[in-house]
């Protein structure tokens, strides 16, 4: 019997990878390198070549029990270049010479051109029975070409070597064109820049060309540090395809201040994410910390994950208000990830705050408050990317189940209600507003909800004070609106939302309340 | 005049220790691979080899193993030269002296004055 479709005799050619152990890197070319495979590495000095190369052949020993060949055509000392990577974590000198070999083939191709170094290439891939080889310095090899042609039989020859060995092969050289003779003969073509973006530095890796392979394309940052070189894919395409979203039944999360909780129904809906937005000192961080000691008083683990306040810091200012965050920090329901304000990169920071949450799998129906969405926009080097950026995040955030709250901060003394991360009210379920008024020498906060995606929501505004009692919410509009109905000077005016977003709360009157709360001349 | 056969592939290295090694009166002949250092052994022996352990085709172990194996070359006294301190190998695989990259001018003359002179060979 022949030429049966159900002939299963006839296996499909295995798709052999070989992973390069750089964090993300595989998740990029989705599985890593293609065995026998030929890469082109390209970028200007000080992108990260070499590096990458080098902890690309450390993983494969460590991960494959590999056996790599470094081969530099450049005038430069192996020493002076393993001087330079011992620092590096991934640096491990007993692997030199057994599992990694350096050599030079500059000599050889200068004096005896590409067949000669042909020749050294393959006696010393059989020889070591090398599984990965890395050419570093191509361009060399190129100034000794006698014609494109020649350069171009070179690299084919190359090609056929290293399949027929099952060798996988990188040629790492300065920045080439895209076009190049080189690239359009290799498997697949890595880009690694090192460019000015503003005042910042910025490294990024794209990957061009990955024959036979999907891959995830465009530029994601680089980083280089003491663990080697990682890569952060871009958030918006690494998340691409969100899961299926949070589960069926959603619970409503309360901030544990019964007045406030009211308004929104009896709290979060779980699995959404809400914006917090009001100047700086309205009370954004202790209302989101209050969201986090009432989900762990419910058992619930939170997270939160800011950039201005170190813990101390922040439990001191919990604590003075009568939020007992410290406790639940001891206990471990609530965990507390700080990162100081400082030069950042977007991805790498979504990468911490999802690694983080991955880590807590366990738990269920957990809380995460991010202070401030500002942190995210200051680290975006492409602030274009931040509105698909935040709503990839939000949108994994949601498939996790995680209930979020995140803050963004007005400017002190604006007249009209401009929100800095627009986006982020389009993203974001609800939307709760927090503001200053004036009025006979006093300062008077206020409260509302301004947006509540699918869900019943009250739209009045509430006067609250912050004591060392903790967050105190009027039981009722009326407070709000004596003070907005006095002889008011707004230090911000009522808010007309410059925005996509629905607007819907601030001049509608709730139902009828009761109480009033008395104006309090307690200052924060 | 003492010879030396310098085994090197890296062309800074093996030109500048060539160099200096003709500059203090040794007869200096260089060669960049292992295989290529078996045959310039096959035709003359030197006083000292002066050999890299990371050659290309042959490595310099290799070399040494089969220089051990050979009457006439088994006494020729070695100095290996690397980045990394060579482990354990078969102790018929004898090297006299290890020089570790990146190495001084005056260990690279100390090591090779040791071997050439007529006690540094005993």
């Amino acid at each position: 019997m022949s030429g049966s479709d159900t002939d299963d005799s006839v296996q499909p050619p295995r798709d052999e990878r070989v992973e390069s152990g750089i964090p993300r890197l595989d998740f990029i070319l989705k599985g890593g390198f293609k065995q026998g495979g030929i890469y082109a590495l390209m970028g200007p000095p000080g992108s990260g070549k070499t590096i990458l190369a080098n902890q690309l052949c450390f993983n494969h020993i460590d991960k494959s029990d590999g056996r790599c060949v470094y081969m530099t055509l450049l005038i430069e000392s192996h020493a002076k270049m393993l001087r330079h990577l011992e620092s590096l974590r991934f640096f491990r000198l007993e692997e030199i010479p057994d599992k990694l070999y350096y050599i030079s083939g500059y000599k050889v191709v200068r004096d005896q051109g590409f067949s000669g170094l042909l020749e050294l290439i393959r006696g010393t891939l059989r020889e070591r029975r090398a599984t990965v080889f890395v050419i570093d310095g191509m361009e060399s090899a190129e100034q000794f070409a006698p014609t494109v042609q020649a350069y171009g039989e070179f690299v084919h020859s190359l090609q056929a070597l290293a399949s027929l060995l099952g060798c996988t092969t990188f040629l790492i050289s300065n920045m080439r064109d895209r076009t190049h003779t080189e690239n359009a003969l290799v498997d697949g073509v890595i880009e690694l820049s090192d460019r000015l973006i503003g005042p910042r530095a910025v490294r990024e890796l794209t990957v061009h060309k990955f024959r036979g392979s999907d891959y995830l394309r465009g530029r994601h940052e680089v980083e280089i540090s003491s663990d080697g070189i990682s890569i952060h894919p871009r958030t918006e395409v690494q998340f691409a395809h969100p899961g299926p979203s949070a589960r069926e039944q959603r619970l409503r999360m309360a901030f544990g201040l019964p007045r406030f909780d009211e308004m929104l129904g009896g709290g979060l809906p779980s699995g959404s994410t809400t914006a917090l937005v009001g100047s700086p000192g309205t009370g954004k961080t202790l209302l989101g910390l209050s969201f986090l000691v009432e989900g762990a008083r419910q058992g619930q683990r939170g997270t939160y994950f800011g950039f201005y306040e170190p813990p101390p810091r922040l439990i001191e200012k919990a604590e003075a208000v009568g939020i007992p965050l410290e406790r639940y920090v001891q206990d471990g329901s609530i965990s507390l990830v700080w990162q100081p304000p400082l030069e950042h990169l977007m991805d790498s920071l979504a990468e911490q705050l999802l690694e983080k949450i991955r880590a807590d799998s366990a738990s269920e129906r957990r809380r995460l408050f991010i202070d401030g969405a500002e942190g995210f926009r200051a680290a975006a080097v492409y602030p274009e990317r931040v509105p698909i950026f935040l709503s990839a995040l939000t949108n994994q955030l949601r498939s996790l189940d995680i209930t979020t709250v995140i803050t963004d901060e007005l400017e002190l003394f604006q007249s009209e209600l401009v929100l800095p991360t627009p986006e982020l009210a389009n993203v974001a379920e609800s939307v709760v507003l927090l503001r200053y008024v004036e009025l006979r020498s006093q300062i008077y906060r206020l409260l509302s909800v301004m947006k509540m995606r699918e869900s019943r929501y009250d739209t009045s505004l509430r006067e609250f004070h912050i004591t060392p009692g903790g967050i105190d919410v009027a039981e009722s509009f009326q407070s709000a609106e004596s003070i907005l109905s006095g002889h008011v000077r707004e230090v911000r005016a009522a808010p007309r939302v410059r925005k996509a977003a629905k607007k819907k709360g601030a001049a509608t009157r709730g139902p009828k309340g009761k109480g009033r709360a008395r104006p309090s001349r307690r200052g924060r | 005049m003492k010879t030396i056969l310098v085994v090197e592939d890296e062309f800074d290295v093996q030109q500048v220790v060539a160099d200096v090694l003709r500059d203090e009166g040794y007869e200096v002949s260089v060669c960049g691979t292992g295989a290529e250092a078996l045959r310039r052994l096959s035709e003359s022996r030197p006083d000292v080899v002066l050999m890299d352990i990371m050659l290309p085709v042959l490595s310099g172990m290799h070399v040494l193993e089969v220089m051990r194996k050979t009457p006439g070359l088994d006494q020729v006294p070695v100095i290996l030269m690397s980045e990394a301190i060579p482990r354990s190998a078969a102790p018929s695989l004898s090297w006299q002296l290890f020089l570790k990259k990146p190495f001084r001018l005056e260990q690279l003359l100390d090591a090779v004055g040791r071997l050439s002179s007529p006690e540094g060979r005993s």
